[in-house]
């Protein structure tokens, strides 16, 4: 976990979101002031995409790096020599990447956050922003980020290259915020109608299988202030933590079965 | 030596080229400068949790690209391609007031695309159930645009539960709904409008438009004065200047000339567009 983190510190990966908040506090209000009669919903529509573009960047360049560095620079037999087992190994990993990535999303996060105060003030909004439901989104957003660096490891840790993995992850995320809506389209009668039993078959089991990105989207929410369900997030960050478990226990299986050469 | 010449000569290709690029990328034809969007699943499917900002940008272009042609006035812009621009962005979000205030202020006026600008602010209205803006616009567009006045004030009853401080919407609006007076009723709208039009190209035709109403306004009041006093209707305008009703005939800020029809309705020459505006394509 220490060894994670201290790699993450030494590509200067905190200081570079050090630079993309400054950035943003910088250009959060310059892009606002585009907007004809949202301004604050812009710049937090703004903040919100830029942290979670960084922050899937990030996650893919750590957690694809985590174990294909230490394959490469042949350090997992030094590592597989001492007195821990794989999986404790693999999921130290996992958890220094968890903490590094909490710090970089908290990073822009307060950045975005300090923009959009300033901007609330000078341009108000309709509707009270809603603290909580921004810094819950961020919450959210981190899970996602999580989930998203176990699928990379998971794939790490069978593929050979380090191109697979990256692809195959940034597929899932793509695949993992349609998934819902394929499945309502199913659902319809046109779906019902214009697809094939397969295709039906397909679709469902896409959506079952990839975690279900729509629902930590709050992006809604926090931009135009509409209320949160208490319920739906107690079951999302429910589903988090099973999606997670399951994911970075697959991946200790498949880590323990690697052969070295 | 041989690299600095080399680097010389890159540069020197460089921004000869960039210039002419610019040049032949600014002479594109309207229909080019916007661009194409996909629809609005597929563009979802593939910007995965950044589509609220890609709506915003989206709208954020059909701006660019309205307040360019407008301030260069060189090229009508291609309405038709606006309005698909404007439902693909707010399918993507259906909470981007932006697209909706751009869709209420430019897509009414001078288009003839009333049906589909209500279209739209129906769909944010379904969203956006807190917003009176929202259900404002769309009963003046019913009621200036289509006269349908049962549905204006349907609308209107709606904007007056949601903000109930501004008193007019429930009190006289229905008066300027059913007994006429749509001159008034367009002020008021517009007075709502300008202050938040945050561009300037939309605030000029905003302003511009308010000043050619506050105009007709005026002449109507001189007839209902004249009406009275006379109990006849005015034969033109020049009567109303001859009574000492008008100072002079009001000057028509989009360039036309005021005039009584036949019914005794003021009417302009220009149509409350300008007159020298080259009109642009728009296909129902």
């Amino acid at each position: 976990m220490a060894v994670a983190l201290k790699g993450g510190i030494r590509d200067r990966v905190l200081g570079a979101m050090v630079v993309v908040g400054l950035i943003l506090l910088l250009t959060t209000p310059v892009v606002a002031l585009f907007s004809m009669r949202q301004v604050l919903a812009l710049a937090t529509s703004y903040s919100l995409s830029i942290i979670s573009l960084m922050g899937l960047l990030l996650t893919l360049f750590i957690a694809m790096s985590l174990l294909a560095r230490d394959l490469e620079q042949g350090q997992v037999y030094t590592i597989c020599s001492l007195p821990i087992s794989r999986a404790t190994y693999l999921l130290g990993k996992f958890f220094g990447f968890a903490i590094l990535m909490f710090l970089a999303v908290a990073i822009l996060g307060c950045f975005s956050a300090g923009a959009l105060f300033v901007l609330e003030r000078i341009h108000p909004a309709e509707r009270a922003f809603g603290w909580g439901g921004f810094f819950i989104g961020l919450w959210f957003r981190y899970w996602v980020l999580l989930i998203v660096g176990a699928i990379t490891i998971l794939f790490s840790t069978v593929a050979t290259s380090n191109f697979l993995p990256l692809a195959l992850s940034v597929g899932v995320y793509l695949g993992s915020y349609s998934s819902e809506a394929v499945r309502y389209f199913i659902r319809t009668s046109a779906g019902q109608k214009e697809l094939g039993a397969a295709v039906k078959l397909f679709g469902n089991a896409v959506y079952w299988i990839l975690p279900n990105f729509s629902a930590f989207d709050l992006k809604a929410q926090i931009i135009y202030g509409v209320a949160l369900n208490a319920g739906e997030l107690l079951l999302t960050q429910l589903y988090a933590v099973g999606y997670l478990g399951v994911v970075l226990l697959l991946a200790t299986l498949a880590f323990a079965r690697r052969e070295f050469r | 030596m041989k690299r600095i010449a080399l680097l010389l000569v890159f540069v020197v290709l460089l921004v000869g080229n960039h210039v002419g690029l610019t040049g032949v990328r600014d002479a594109r034809p309207p229909e080019a400068r916007l661009g194409f969007y996909p629809p609005a699943p597929v563009i979802k499917a593939l910007t995965a949790d950044q589509y609220q900002f890609t709506s915003q940008l989206i709208s954020l272009q059909c701006l660019f690209y309205f307040g360019t042609l407008v301030e260069l006035r060189s090229q009508a812009p291609d309405w038709w391609r606006i309005y698909r621009a404007v439902y693909t962005s707010t399918r993507l979000d259906p909470y981007n007031m932006d697209a909706y205030y751009f869709a209420q202020a430019v897509l009414t006026w001078e288009t003839g695309m009333t049906q589909q600008a209500i279209e739209l602010l129906e769909h944010g209205f379904a969203h956006r159930t807190w917003d009176w803006y929202l259900p404002f616009y769309i009963s003046f567009d019913y009621a200036f645009f289509l006269k349908d006045y049962e549905k204006a004030g349907m609308y209107l009853a709606k904007a007056a539960e949601l903000k109930p401080e501004v008193e007019w919407y429930a009190t006289l609006a229905a008066r300027y709904f059913y007994e006429g007076g749509s001159t008034a009723l367009a002020l008021a709208y517009l007075e709502e409008m300008i202050p938040a039009a945050r561009n300037e190209a939309i605030k000029k035709r905003l302003v511009t438009r308010a000043e050619a109403f506050e105009k007709v306004l005026q002449i109507e009041e001189a007839i209902a004065e004249y009406k009275e006093r006379f109990q006849t209707n005015p034969e033109d305008l020049g009567r109303l200047v001859r009574a000492g009703l008008l100072e002079r005939i009001p000057h028509d800020p989009y360039g036309g000339e005021f005039y009584l029809d036949e019914q005794g309705r003021v009417r302009t020459t220009s149509k409350l567009v300008p007159v020298e505006k080259i009109h642009g394509s728009h296909k129902n």
